[in-house]
């Protein structure tokens, strides 16, 4: 029996020894630790001597503090099980108790084991200590500071100095550690709030409303939330309403509503947008009454703007709105806008459309062009041809904006275009017209010299106005569509050139304003045609056609007339005369490359594709047969050597002009490149210190000897000529520069006595001017364009962009209340 | 009947329209139709007419002869008095005819002003050169410039002065608008049976209306001349002027002399042409040299000396006989340019747009190119306007399509307003020539790519690449041979060839023939199959 307790004594004596050596081995490893050579007569560091790792430190490799009795502390790495180590061993100690006493020495030892190593704590020191792990004795213990407390802790320093990139990394750092740690989320509020209170700081409140926003999903009852939400939105609607952005200060006000529904920010708000609202619906509403339409229009849809569920605004805003119906377009580049280009760009084309109707106008291509007119009511051709008796429209539909046309101003209006003192004189109408006579108001006969094969393309031009002169002394034009009313660097707004009836029924009504706006980003384009602040985008992005597409939220519609692009030689550049050089030219481009690298990158399949001519490849005058020039290299090398020994002299630097299209730009640059390499000197004007002045370049000068140009050529029968020349009025004298034999074949085209007869000319013309290199064929694009489902009545296949606009009609819708 | 019947004392004048006499009334019938007391018919009569004779002959008592009506216009051949006095030595007899529109403010004493200073210039300036008969006319149809400009022969007034037709006929009108007097003053002559083109002009000064027609007159009288024969031992010709001899010689060179008197002088342009008779001396025709033209080189007492200028082989002092004469009118340029219309000659509705016009002031351009002027274009009608060049009448005028010259012809502009040229076809030539452009375009192009790939071939077989050696020689076999290229010329030239054959065109048939044996030569130079071989061959030396 003595033996036993003397036993246990000695088993205690063992034990204490242990334990003192294990807490030298554990300060021994701390002091190494800490990087200082451990020495016998340092003990474990004080806990008043902790210093709060920093927080590079605390990510670098977590570690606990173990605070012994004595006040000591042993920095271990993390000790398990955490949080509460000394509790939860306790409890487990009492579980153990609890459990049935064990049976047999085996158990019994076990149970002892399990016991005895309940009162330990695993330490293991930091470092590359030789004895790393040991026991401690959880008797010795009196705390235990977590890694987890001190990052917390370290959080709290940094937010209340303010240093929120830390604490974000500590609190990421943490999350991923132990999201569940107490304390981590009451710290992510505070660091929201805090970056809250600093983005408003800065300036950014939207930014802080995001955090608020976040904060309040995960705590709305968050301390003095509910107030910086209000003085947060507050500030923000304001600053929407002094800058007239209506849409945004209801988006604020709707992020309120879905936090806080009866925040009283919100209610006072919607009190105030409310009467704002119902104003202007009532102003709306006079100015309708009073037949100012465009004003009404304006003022219901600031209304709608501005509360769009304000009592009685549906109705105001549908009858207003389908009143004057105005299209938002959003456009890259303006018409008219200056550089060196001497030639129309797509703009002016489009704009151009916009603005005048001509007599006979292609209304659908496939294959070939379509006609139709507005102006005629039947047009009858006589004497196999020759003679052609018009009858004019003596009224109009509704939706129409033109003037009614009798024969005396259509006479007129045909002198001035046969007039060869005339600015808008064509030689080609002139040597067409032998003779013209009035037969009644509506009525009148022409005679031709000859049988034309398509009579429409001869008179497809704009009436001008013959009784009347503009300021500058030009002739203006009596057959408009549209007029430009308003026009800046960010826009230009047209209005129809004779607006329709009062008192018609609504949905009789159709555009009567167009405004295209510039936009510098085309991504902030896309962003306001998405949003609904514009109704269309011209043209669409290729790339962003599938992403359109994918939406099905807008339709997308394709010219059926593509661009085609071009280069054209100066007629007084010596050089260019000589084939050679023009071939050298030719073989030197990678046409396929360019189209792809600078055009049809991130395009859907068919967007675009080489050509032979500048006429469509759908067009039935397009000849299949002739063969894409490859890129050669070597003979534009051995080309430009012809040419230059041909000249008997070097050749010359070349001057290019080009459409001021960034990609066309891009292109062209590309192109200078390659010839380059080739040995052909080319350079771009791009602006007017190139030039020397302001302004496009003289068209008839020697300041240019390349053009890149585009062109829609829907009827090459009667465009293909004035393309090549470069001159509007078709005279025989354009074609001084060009050799005999391709003149007549010219000749030939325009005398043609059928159409079967003129597509065979233009085909062999095709063949002949290919194998000339009098042009230098690009590649044809397809143009896109984005419509908002609210714009209706579009043509299906369109040729032009605003084909038939005065049909097109605009169903706005009230906007959402919180968009 | 005898168209010659003396009418005497005085004069008729008839419309060939009706057949019908109107009897000129004088003075007091042209009073009376003002007052509105005869009938409108007679305003259609003539007013009483005066013999302008130099100066002293002007009688203006005696303005109402008795008229005799012949029922028909005597014969134009009304050269008899060439019998009674030398053609050098008899001067023109002359009428003009005065109307004066029907404004108001052109008052009676103003006509008779006008009328009266018109009688003196004719007086002062033609001198005895001129038997000039003024006759006032109350109103007719060519009594403006547009109408003058449609008088034919058909409606000639007929009028007889003494015994025989008057050689010369003036039609003045003055006419007022507003504040502007317009003057228009036309020529008829009865030898060359023609009309000289219609002159006007306008003042805002009265008085200057009678020193205007005046001025008019000169500018539309053309003398006559007669081919006497060639100078001996030059091209020069030897002619006649009418009335010549009555002419002071001191002031043939005196540019400010009488302007009628001294119409010819160095310098002036003269058109030839042959006037032939029937058996009993009526005339029957006359034929203008074309492209022919006489420029006085001097002039003495009405002999004159000219050298001649033609594009055709024509001699215009040969063919003299009873029933021929060899004749010249002088003339000169009244328009500021001519209207040039090319046709093609065996469809003159044809048209020839996009042609050039050479002008030239000799015609040796191709030796001399400093000879050339201007250039010209003929727009889509056919037409190409050629203006004066100061200090050259006569110009050479070279039509050409491509580089093949069509025509080369001497021309005055401005002596016509429109003139037609007709041209022989060169459509078939043209063609070819077309697509002979494109054969040697391509023909540039094959021959740029065998070589760049014969030089790659040698450079590979040298670096012993046989691979890359027999790639290059692959890319010479894929190249046109030249028996294909000569294959598709054949066709087109032998396309053009029937076509010129069956149009009996033999200039172009030659020009086609030309212009392709060109292009055959350069195929078979440069495309040569033995060269070809002989590469081949260096290869495959290269290669062993």
């Amino acid at each position: 029996m003595n033996s036993q307790p003397k036993r246990s004594q000695n088993r205690r004596v063992l034990t204490a020894i242990l334990i003192c050596l294990a807490i030298v081995v554990c300060q021994s490893a701390v002091a190494q630790d800490d990087g200082k050579p451990p020495r016998d007569d340092e003990g474990l560091p004080q806990f008043a001597d902790m210093k709060l790792p920093t927080a590079a430190e605390l990510q670098e490799k977590p570690v606990d503090w173990i605070r012994l009795n004595t006040d000591e502390v042993v920095v271990s790495e993390p000790v398990i099980p955490r949080p509460d180590t000394l509790l939860k061993l306790e409890e487990q100690i009492t579980a153990l108790r609890g459990k049935p006493r064990p049976i047999g020495e085996e158990q019994i030892d076990a149970r002892r084991k399990e016991r005895d190593a309940l009162n330990f704590i695993n330490v293991v020191l930091p470092g590359n200590a030789e004895s790393p792990e040991f026991r401690l004795a959880t008797r010795h213990v009196k705390e235990i500071i977590y890694h987890e407390d001190m990052v917390l802790k370290q959080l709290d320093e940094l937010l209340k100095a303010g240093d929120l990139g830390t604490s974000y990394q500590l609190l990421i750092h943490l999350e991923n550690r132990a999201p569940e740690w107490k304390g981590v989320d009451r710290r992510r509020n505070d660091i929201f709030f805090a970056e809250a209170d600093a983005q408003r700081e800065a300036g950014r409140p939207a930014a802080a409303l995001v955090f608020l926003e976040e904060l309040h999903g995960r705590n709305s009852d968050y301390p003095q939330l509910q107030q910086t939400l209000g003085e947060l939105t507050q500030g923000l609607v304001d600053d929407a309403l002094k800058s007239n952005d209506l849409r945004r200060a209801r988006h604020y006000l709707g992020r309120l509503n879905r936090l806080e529904g009866k925040h009283p920010v919100l209610v006072k708000f919607r009190d105030q947008l409310t009467a704002d609202a119902t104003k202007l619906m009532n102003a709306a509403k006079a100015a309708n009454q009073s037949g100012d339409y465009a004003d009404a229009a304006e003022s219901a849809a600031t209304s709608a703007q501005t509360w769009p569920i304000t009592p009685g605004l549906s109705e105001t805003h549908r009858t207003a709105t389908r009143r004057w119906q105005t299209l938002r377009v959003g456009v890259m580049r303006l018409p008219g806008e200056q550089s060196p280009f001497f030639l129309d760009t797509q703009p002016d084309r489009r704009a151009r459309y916009l603005t005048e109707s001509t007599l006979f106008e292609i209304s659908r291509f496939d294959r070939r062009p379509t006609y139709r007119t507005r102006y005629f009511e039947q047009w009858l051709p006589t004497d196999l041809g020759r003679q052609l008796q018009f009858t004019l429209r003596s009224g109009q539909g509704t939706w129409e904006s033109r003037p009614t046309i009798t024969s005396s101003q259509m006479v007129a209006a045909l002198q001035t275009r046969v007039d060869p003192e005339s600015e808008l004189y064509s030689e080609r109408l002139a040597e067409a017209i032998r003779r013209m006579s009035i037969r009644s108001p509506y009525q009148f006969d022409l005679e031709l010299a000859h049988v034309t094969p398509r009579t429409e393309a001869l008179f497809r031009f704009p009436l001008p106005d013959a009784a009347r002169r503009t300021d500058d002394g030009k002739l203006p034009v009596l057959s408009q569509r549209f007029v430009v009313t308003d026009r800046s660097a960010a826009g230009v707004t047209y209005r129809r050139a004779i607006s329709q009836a009062d008192k018609l029924r609504l949905e009789n009504y159709h555009i009567a304003e167009v405004i295209e706006q510039k936009y510098a980003d085309a991504e902030q384009a896309v962003q306001d045609f998405a949003r609904g602040e514009l109704d269309m985008l011209l043209p669409l992005r290729l790339t962003d056609i599938e992403r359109f597409r994918k939406s099905g939220e807008f339709s997308i519609a394709t010219t059926s007339l593509p661009v085609t692009h071009v280069l054209q030689f100066n007629p007084a550049t010596r050089a260019l005369r000589s084939r050679e050089l023009r071939r050298s030219l030719a073989y030197a481009l990678d046409r396929e490359r360019i189209l792809q690298e600078i055009f049809l990158a991130g395009a859907p399949p068919n967007a675009g594709r080489v050509v032979t001519a500048p006429i469509p490849t759908r067009h039935e005058a397009y000849n299949t047969v002739v063969e894409q020039r490859p890129q050669d290299l070597t003979l534009s090398v051995a080309l430009r050597l012809a040419s230059a020994k041909a000249l008997k002299q070097n050749l010359p630097e070349l001057r290019m002009v080009c459409d001021p299209d960034p990609q066309i730009v891009a292109a062209a640059e590309m192109m200078i490149a390659v010839w380059k390499r080739v040995g052909l000197k080319v350079t771009l004007l791009t602006d007017a210190k190139a030039v020397g002045h302001d302004g496009p370049v003289e068209r008839d000068s020697s300041e240019w000897d390349l053009v890149y140009r585009t062109v829609q050529m829907a009827e090459p029968l009667t465009e293909l000529w004035p393309f090549l020349t470069f001159d509007d009025q078709v005279r025989v004298s354009s074609l001084r520069t060009w050799p005999d034999w391709l003149r007549q074949e010219f000749l030939k085209l325009e005398t043609a006595g059928d159409e079967a007869a003129s597509l065979l000319q233009v085909k062999r013309l095709h063949r002949l001017l290919s194998s000339e290199v009098m042009t230098i064929p690009l590649w044809e694009i397809e143009t896109f364009m984005a419509i908002r489902p609210e714009v209706k009545n579009l043509p299906g296949e369109p040729v032009y962009p605003y084909q038939d606009i005065e049909q097109w009609t605009i169903e706005r819708k009230l906007p959402p209340l919180w968009p | 009947m005898d168209h010659r019947t003396k009418i005497a004392p005085a004069m008729a004048v008839i419309s060939r329209d009706s057949q019908m006499v109107r009897l000129a009334v004088g003075r007091s019938a042209l009073f009376l139709a003002l007052c509105g007391l005869l009938p409108a018919a007679s305003l259609n009569a003539q007013a009483p007419a005066k013999t302008v004779s130099p100066k002293s002959s002007i009688d203006k008592a005696d303005a109402t002869p008795p008229v005799e009506a012949p029922p028909v216009r005597p014969s134009p051949l009304a050269l008899t008095s060439e019998a009674e006095r030398p053609w050098e030595l008899n001067p023109y007899r002359v009428t003009v005819h005065l109307v004066f529109g029907p404004n108001r403010q052109l008052t009676p004493a103003f006509r008779e002003e006008v009328q009266s200073e018109i009688e003196e210039s004719i007086a002062d300036q033609a001198g005895s050169t001129w038997d000039a008969i003024l006759h006032p006319v109350v109103s007719a149809a060519w009594g403006s410039a547009a109408g003058m400009g449609r008088l034919t022969k058909e409606q000639l007034p007929v009028v007889t002065v003494a015994t025989a037709l008057p050689d010369k006929q003036f039609f003045i009108a003055v006419n007022q608008a507003g504040s502007r007097y317009s003057v228009a003053v036309r020529e008829w002559d009865e030898v060359t049976q023609d009309f000289s083109p219609v002159q006007s002009a306008e003042t805002l000064v009265r008085d200057r209306v009678a020193g205007i027609a005046a001025g008019l007159l000169s500018r539309v009288f053309r003398p006559l001349l007669r081919v006497e024969g060639t100078v001996p031992d030059s091209y020069d010709v030897m002619l006649l002027l009418r009335a010549g001899s009555l002419i002071p010689l001191e002031a043939v060179t005196d540019s400010t002399a009488d302007t009628l008197r001294y119409h010819v002088r160095p310098g002036s342009l003269l058109l030839p042409f042959f006037r032939y008779a029937e058996r009993n001396g009526n005339f029957r025709t006359n034929q203008f040299l074309p492209w022919t033209f006489l420029e006085v080189v001097a002039i003495n007492r009405g002999r004159v000396r000219c050298s001649i200028t033609t594009g055709v082989r024509a001699n215009v002092a040969v063919r003299q006989s009873k029933r021929v004469k060899s004749l010249a009118v002088a003339t000169q340029p009244l328009f500021d340019k001519t209207n040039v219309e090319l046709r093609l000659r065996r469809n003159t509705d044809r048209k020839l747009a996009a042609h050039d016009l050479l002008i030239a002031s000799s015609k040796k351009l191709n030796t001399d190119p400093q000879a050339l002027l201007d250039e010209r274009f003929t727009d889509r009608r056919g037409i190409a306007a050629v203006p004066q060049y100061p200090g050259t009448p006569i110009v050479w005028i070279y039509i050409k399509s491509g580089l093949q010259l069509l025509a080369k012809l001497p021309f005055v502009p401005g002596l016509q307003r429109d003139i037609a040229i007709d041209l022989p076809d060169d459509a078939g030539r043209l063609l070819v020539e077309g697509e002979l452009a494109q054969i040697r375009g391509q023909l540039v192009d094959t021959i740029a790519r065998q070589q760049a790939a014969m030089i790659r071939a040698r450079k590979a077989a040298k670096a012993n690449d046989w691979t890359k050696v027999d790639a290059e020689m692959k890319k010479i076999d894929a190249l046109p041979a030249r028996d294909d290229v000569l294959e598709e010329l054949g066709k087109h030239r032998d396309a053009a060839l029937l076509d010129a054959r069956e149009q009996r065109n033999r200039t172009a048939e030659k020009k086609i023939f030309e212009l392709s044996s060109e292009t055959v030569e350069l195929i078979n130079r440069y495309l040569d199959p033995k060269k070809r071989d002989e590469f081949q061959q260096e290869i495959d030396g290269l290669r062993k």
